[in-house]
């Protein structure tokens, strides 16, 4: 399966531009991890995604041919968890799960057991949506998306409201289905993405500021990351962006990241997150 | 679609609203039956078609205000929020908007076979009128024109903004209970009660069941009002599939 996105803008009828002109190429098996703060458009970049939109201007193509002449296609290969969404709460898990089933035109009970073991419910199965944790709510979300074994995945924070067990169960799950499909992960969590994902895109006011593999952002991020000791009081120095704040013995244990370190911070071995950071404070201006 | 189909008359019928809702269809038709049917209508006899179809035209008000009421679900923002899922399956929108229709459509039946159960159940322990077949008529008059026009502006509705759905419950309180009266009230209520004065008495004693021109001009015209709004609100399913 190859999605691509030409040009795509997309502007609501309110005036937002949530999208302008961005042009991606996505197919399977890839696992991509879609980065952005809120707002971004990453939401909006998936529901276009899903001919759940139309774009304002630009295309889309599934396998070379326009997406929404195609869109019954698009959704009998699809499964779609988006980041807010509601379920049947007078249904049982497994009636639910029957329900999205027949919808989604699967035929025969495998299909509902095999996503109710992936999803780890199989003990839930008889037990109204209703009554259920907002975690397990969630699971039944992950599991009507799983339901047939689709080619494309899309999911939109998946692992929000999981435990860290579960959160780490599942990106295994996900990791193991994108062997041989095209799976599209959106997430705050960017320890989900450096866990699992090949390759990342980070999106920002409507554009994308980085598309690629997670290593070559962290490498790019080399000697923007630096550690210093402050005390309390002290001023954030110009130019740099705290990442975290540990109190030590010694004082305030900073983490920055910056285009230019100050000459005190010792240089730091960059992660994901500080390349994310330190490519969002960059911002659409140096692509 | 005949699991969805399943499944929806589940989710409608299965709740305590639903219930609730039945009981007050049930006890409402009984007292209609027992206040206003018994003493007949127009002077005719209480098992007349006309005082029969006074008696669905009287119990529609509340049995479409159940029925839009059912509708509320499907378009309740709760409803929404599940749609982002099933709004994502192949499934086509027109067939499924049809077949959560049926579902409605099927909660009205039930809810008319309660009525037309409590009226048999009234003519024969009171009356002692054991005939079926002079209410056909009536009924065919009265019932597909209601159902039709009700799931019709309530699907157009409730599309266009779920409050509309409320506004037309009350639309319906004032007309079902304050009266349009003539061949365009659209339940009938008016019509039957007194349209049967202007006839000659039959043989029996009653003027015989010719209804006028108008009154059935009209009935067609809720019904294919009613049709076109439906298809109306269908397409506006089609559209929001894929632009929403």
């Amino acid at each position: 399966m190859k999605i691509e996105a030409n040009q795509l803008t997309m502007i609501y009828p309110s005036g937002k531009k949530a999208l302008q002109n961005i042009s991606v190429r996505m197919e399977s098996p890839n696992l991509i991890g879609i980065l952005g703060p809120n707002g971004a458009g990453k939401t909006t970049l998936m529901k276009l995604l899903i001919a759940g939109l139309i774009p304002t201007k630009g295309d889309i193509l599934l396998d070379g041919k326009a997406l929404l002449p195609q869109e019954n296609r698009l959704k009998s290969q699809l499964g779609y968890l988006p980041q807010s969404f509601g379920l049947y709460d007078e249904l049982s898990v497994w009636q639910f799960l029957d329900y999205m089933a027949a919808l989604k035109g699967l035929k025969g009970k495998k299909a509902i057991d095999d996503a109710l073991a992936v999803a780890n419910l199989a003990e839930h199965r008889k037990v109204r949506i209703g009554a259920l944790s907002g975690g397990l709510r969630q699971r039944v979300g992950i599991a009507q998306a799983l339901l047939g074994n689709p080619q494309l995945l899309i999911l939109d924070e998946p692992t929000v409201g999981l435990d860290p067990e579960e959160r780490v169960k599942f990106r295994n799950i996900f990791s193991e289905m994108a062997r041989d499909k095209l799976l599209l992960l959106s997430t705050h969590i960017v320890e989900d993405v450096q866990s699992i994902c090949n390759r990342v895109l980070i999106v920002h006011d409507g554009h994308i500021l980085f598309d690629g593999e997670p290593a070559e952002l962290i490498a790019r991020t080399e000697g923007h990351v630096g550690v210093y000791v402050s005390q309390i009081g002290d001023p954030t120095p110009e130019g740099c962006q705290v990442v975290s704040k540990v109190n030590t013995a010694r004082g305030i244990q900073c983490r920055v990241v910056a285009e230019c370190l100050p000459g005190f911070a010792k240089a730091a071995e960059p992660t994901l997150e500080d390349a994310y950071l330190h490519r969002i404070g960059k911002g659409a201006d140096a692509l | 679609m005949n699991k969805i189909f399943k499944y929806e008359l589940r989710r409608l019928l299965w709740n305590k609203f639903f219930i609730g809702l039945l009981l007050i269809n049930g006890l409402y038709a009984w007292f209609v039956l027992t206040g206003d049917i018994i003493a007949g209508v127009a002077y005719t006899a209480p098992f007349s078609p006309w005082s029969f179809g006074a008696y669905l035209a009287k119990t529609m008000p509340i049995t479409v205000l159940t029925v839009l009421f059912l509708l509320t679900f499907y378009y309740a923002k709760k409803e929404k929020r599940v749609e982002v899922l099933t709004g994502a399956t192949p499934v086509n929108p027109v067939r499924y908007s049809l077949v959560r229709s049926g579902a409605i459509a099927t909660a009205f039946l039930i809810l008319v076979a309660l009525l037309l159960g409590l009226s048999l159940y009234f003519y024969a322990s009171i009356l002692d009128y054991w005939h079926v077949t002079p209410f056909i008529l009536p009924a065919l008059l009265v019932l597909p024109p209601c159902l039709i026009f009700a799931l019709g502006a309530g699907h157009l509705a409730g599309r266009l903004h779920v409050g509309l759905l409320y506004v037309l419950m009350l639309a319906v309180l004032l007309v079902g209970f304050g009266g349009i009266g003539g061949a365009f009230d659209p339940f009938g209520g008016g019509y039957f009660s007194v349209y049967p004065l202007s006839l000659p008495a039959g043989a029996d004693g009653d003027p015989a069941f010719t209804l006028s021109a108008g009154f059935l001009i009209a009935r067609a015209v809720y019904l294919g009002v009613g049709g076109g709004l439906f298809l109306m609100g269908i397409g506006a399913a089609r559209k929001k599939a894929t632009t929403a």
